[in-house]
């Protein structure tokens, strides 16, 4: 016999609880790197390129969906290497969590 | 009521009734009293698309009974102005305006260079609304902004232009039964990133019924619980409004035949409950996608008050991350592919015959799923998609409350998300292709604590709406931060679990072009149920080698499936100096692409190149080749981000004599031959690695090439390109040769340059001059041509890749229509049409 699957509706909203994680450029966006100054900074060392792209009109509506390597295209000195070196130095950030309030 | 109630008219009712013995449906010259002419009868969904005005522009006090709209013009809906041609540019100090086209835009490749601005509507007709009656119309979509006004009145406003929406017209019609509609429609600001249209471009319909009590506006829900060994049990749900006491609720489920499998009457309450069981039912499902009538009655002993048709499929849809999608027990991948709702030549102008035909087209090219891209489709298409057993993500909204563009959605969701919400899934809710609920796409603010909470919010309404479908969205870049949900706040079974913000409160997961991260992302979230709700065409080799082998994965949606007016020119390809080919992006387009030029299919219904590729990939073919257009010296062909190679399905290259062409070969096999004039040139085995296409080089001799493909040595297909000859004759051919005369009725016609042989000239670009005759009247002519190029309206139009398609709109009677196209310097073209 099939049964129909169901998918009730919750009971109310609790903000869910962030979980503490490693920076690293995959698992962070642009907006988040760049409300962190000391990652930011990191990020530009490698990537000055980036400091003039992410005020574009084009870029900026997606800065909080986008990661660093989603843009490796467009920037000039983006390679795998550079993109671990710069995740080498985010990790010895303290840890970091979602803003969630 | 259902918006498949249209799918009955008014005799269908009646007959319905006369059908259950002694029952009797209020007949309509007990209510109402029409004037001359046609006008409104009693019952619901009576088409009221006939005998409007329409005035393009701004303008001032135009809703009032007294203005004088006699110069305005007459038109049948559905209507989109954004499509018709723009005034002259005789002054020559606006450049650029080419049909509808008009190079300064402000949607500018957004919108395919095409307008929005004001326009108007009037609507007089003659209706008494019966004593105790209720008069309500219902708008299947307008775009956008829409004031309504009766009699000089104000109505009501609806701001989204693709969800349907109705007003109780009964306070604001006329005693004396004269009455004005008028609506004003306002397309203002950069508030779409595709070609929208403008105005009513799709159906209006009017209830008019006897009494308040009623069947409410998609009051019916039915719902498959159980499949077993005896049969089927589904479960109704009949909302209704003003009902009193003693009436009762009569609920018949018929077969594709007609036949009643099973009949129920319960007490009427605000929210009547019924289970029913059919016995040896045929499940719906793409391959045999079989349908059910549910005729529903409100009754006061044998006196019919309202009556609601509702179309639906008994099926049962279940997804998990081990045993993937499954459709009644069988496993089943999306093999999808993501549309804008416009209808190329029409612009946004839903004809019903229009809307089918893009279902048709997909289904016999292996699709078996789309996804309405990024809002609600017409009704019409739907009921096409539950005929043809076309599985369906129904979406809505492509923004949030932050802004991809300055007037878009973002400036009306806090007010109206939830209104429109409702509009969609309970409007669409009983159409068996729908299977998921997409409540956004590529959503801005997403992951932020306020976006996750909206993400939370629309998804909650979607279940409490509709707790049988699972909700999924589009997410693009970065999937979130990761976070747990509470037990009060969490899916059901995810309460604890580690997810991320932009997916927590997702049941199924769509992704856009994130192949790269599909594994990674699995090993990380086992859970999680994917599928690639946008795709590059480019990938759908390597697409599909995951999909099949991945239960997890349970399907993909290209963008697009078909070509659409709009984000102009992010398709097809670029000539670029050969050093650079490497270049990864493409230049997109500007002026004069007006088309996406990204779709398997073209603005006319015909196959491109990368549809080729997915019909081997897909197995609706074993063999394809195409061949690379013959590029000048030091050149190379680069693909678009969306693109694909310009390459044909030719072998006519006249001004390529003696050089090298690049021919592209699709196959499942693992050995090509390639014989040119009978000889054989070359062959290769095809590894896995190759996955499906392997390309030759062949010096161009005319004549005739040739691609055999072979299995563990045994032949399993072949495929020739024969060169053509010169241009010799035209050939019209209507897509049916009889056709309904109704004005809501499209018919297209293919017109195409040939050779004495009676082969399509591939390349051909030739001006040819419809004339028809006959009650039918040419409302498009035009090509697949991705730049603007001209009118779409007159009788005149340039063929591109050897062909064009005129559409041709029913008169109101029936008859013969003669069609002839004519070429200087070609036989002409006929063809008849025959309209009942």
């Amino acid at each position: 016999m099939l049964v129909a699957p169901t998918y009730p509706p919750a009971a109310a909203f609790e903000q869910p609880l962030a979980v503490p994680y490693v920076l690293s450029l995959e698992n962070a966006t642009l907006a988040d790197l760049m409300s962190n100054p000391d990652a930011w900074n990191i990020v530009l060392k490698y990537l000055p390129s980036l400091k003039p792209m992410v005020s574009t009109p084009m870029i900026k509506p997606h800065l909080g969906n986008m990661t660093v390597p989603s843009l490796s295209a467009f920037i000039q000195t983006a390679s795998p290497e550079v993109f671990a070196t710069i995740d080498e130095e985010l990790a010895r950030l303290p840890p970091v969590q979602a803003v969630t309030r | 009521m259902s918006r498949d109630a249209g799918l009955l008219d008014r005799r269908e009712v009646l007959l319905s009734a006369a059908s259950a013995a002694t029952v009797i449906l209020l007949s309509p010259t007990e209510a109402i009293e029409t004037a001359a002419g046609p006008g409104p009868l009693m019952g619901r969904h009576q088409p009221f698309d006939a005998g409007w005005l329409f005035r393009r522009g701004a303008g001032e006090s135009q809703e009032a009974p007294a203005f004088d709209d006699s110069d305005w013009r007459k038109i049948d809906l559905p209507h989109d102005w954004s499509i018709e041609d723009l005034p002259p540019d005789s002054s020559q100090t606006k450049p650029g305006i080419v049909g509808p086209f008009d190079r300064s835009a402000e949607g500018g490749t957004a919108t395919g260079f095409t307008l929005g601005g004001e326009g108007w509507y009037r609507k007089h007709f003659h209706l008494k609304v019966p004593p105790q009656g209720r008069v309500e119309i219902l708008f299947e979509g307008v775009y956008m902004n829409s004031d309504v006004w009766v009699n000089g009145r104000h109505v009501g406003v609806h701001a989204y232009g693709y969800t349907p929406f109705a007003f109780d017209l009964t306070p604001y019609l006329s005693p004396d039964g004269d009455n004005l509609l008028a609506v004003r429609v306002r397309n203002l600001g950069r508030n779409s990133r595709w070609y929208s249209g403008s105005g009513i471009y799709r159906h209006v319909w009017l209830d008019v019924l006897a009494q308040r009590a009623r069947i409410a506006r998609w009051g019916v829900g039915v719902v498959t619980r159980r499949i077993h060994d005896a049969g089927a049990d589904i479960e109704i749900s009949t909302r209704l409004e003003d009902a009193a006491e003693g009436l009762t609720v009569v609920s018949r489920v018929k077969d594709e035949r007609g036949r009643i499998v099973q009949e129920g009457t319960i007490p009427a309450t605000a929210e009547a409950k019924q289970t029913m069981a059919i016995t040896s039912p045929r499940p719906w499902s793409p391959d045999r996608p079989a349908l059910y009538a549910l005729e529903t009655d409100l009754r006061r002993g044998n006196v019919v008050l309202d009556h609601a048709s509702t179309m639906f499929g008994v099926r049962i849809v279940s997804f998990d991350p081990n045993q993937g999608m499954s459709i009644n027990g069988v496993p089943t991948k999306l093999r999808g592919g993501c549309i804008h709702h416009d209808n190329g030549l029409l612009g946004a102008a839903a004809f019903d015959a229009a809307e089918e035909r893009k279902v048709r087209i997909l289904k016999a090219r292996g699709f078996n799923a789309v996804r309405p891209s990024h809002n609600p489709f017409s009704a019409a298409f739907l009921q096409a998609c539950d005929r043809y057993g076309m599985l369906v993500v129904g979406e809505t909204f492509d923004t949030w409350r932050e802004a991809k563009l300055p007037q878009d959605y973002s400036v009306y969701f806090d007010e109206d998300w939830r209104r429109d919400l409702a509009a969609l899934v309970l409007s669409e809710r009983n159409h068996p292709s729908i299977i998921m609920w997409s409540i956004g796409n590529e959503i801005p603010g997403r992951n932020t604590p306020g976006g996750v909470e909206t993400q939370w919010q629309v998804a909650n309404e979607v279940h409490k709406l509709d707790a049988s479908r699972p909700v999924t969205a589009a997410i693009n870049g970065f999937v979130g931060h990761p976070v747990i949900a509470s037990q009060s706040t969490a899916r059901k079974g995810f309460a604890g679990v580690a997810d991320q913000t932009s997916v927590v409160f997702l049941d199924v997961v769509g992704y856009n072009y994130k192949l790269a991260d599909y594994e990674s992302d699995h090993r990380r979230f086992p859970k999680r149920i994917l599928f690639g709700s946008e795709s590059f065409p480019k990938d759908v080799a390597p697409i599909w080698e995951l999909t099949d082998r991945s239960p997890w994965l349970i399907g993909d949606f290209v963008w697009t499936a078909m070509d659409y007016l709009g984000e102009a020119g992010i398709g097809g390809s670029a000539v670029v100096a050969a050093g650079t080919a490497g270049t990864p992006i493409a230049p997109l387009g500007a002026w004069p692409s007006v088309n996406a030029f990204c779709g398997d299919i073209d603005l006319i219904g015909q196959q491109k190149p990368q549809s080729l590729a997915r019909d081997v990939v897909w197995g609706v073919s074993l063999l394809e080749l195409a061949v690379q257009r013959p590029l000048p010296e030091g050149k190379a062909d680069l693909p678009k981000t969306w693109g694909w190679h310009d390459e044909q399905r030719s072998w006519t290259w006249p001004d390529a004599i003696g050089r090298p062409l690049t021919v592209r070969v699709y196959t499942v096999g693992d050995r090509i031959e390639l014989h040119l004039n009978d000889r054989p040139i070359d062959s290769k085995p095809i590894s896995a690695a190759d996955l499906k296409r392997i390309e030759f080089t062949v010096a161009y001799e005319p004549g005739v090439l040739e691609a055999v493909a072979f299995r563990n040595g045994i032949e399993i297909a072949r495929k020739r390109l024969t060169s053509v000859g010169t241009p010799a004759a035209i050939r019209v051919a209507p897509e049916r040769l009889e056709a309904g005369s109704a004005r809501g009725d499209v018919n297209y016609v293919a017109v195409e340059i040939v050779d004495a042989a009676g082969q399509t000239i591939p390349d051909a670009a030739q001006k040819v001059q419809l004339s028809i005759s006959g009650p039918a009247e040419l409302i498009a002519f035009g090509s697949a041509n991705p730049l603007a190029v001209g009118t779409l309206q007159s009788s005149t139009a340039h063929t591109w890749n050897g062909r064009a398609l005129a559409i041709i709109r029913g008169g109101g009677r029936s008859g013969r229509v003669e069609i002839e196209a004519r070429c200087e310097g070609l036989a002409a073209g006929t063809a008849t049409l025959q309209l009942s």
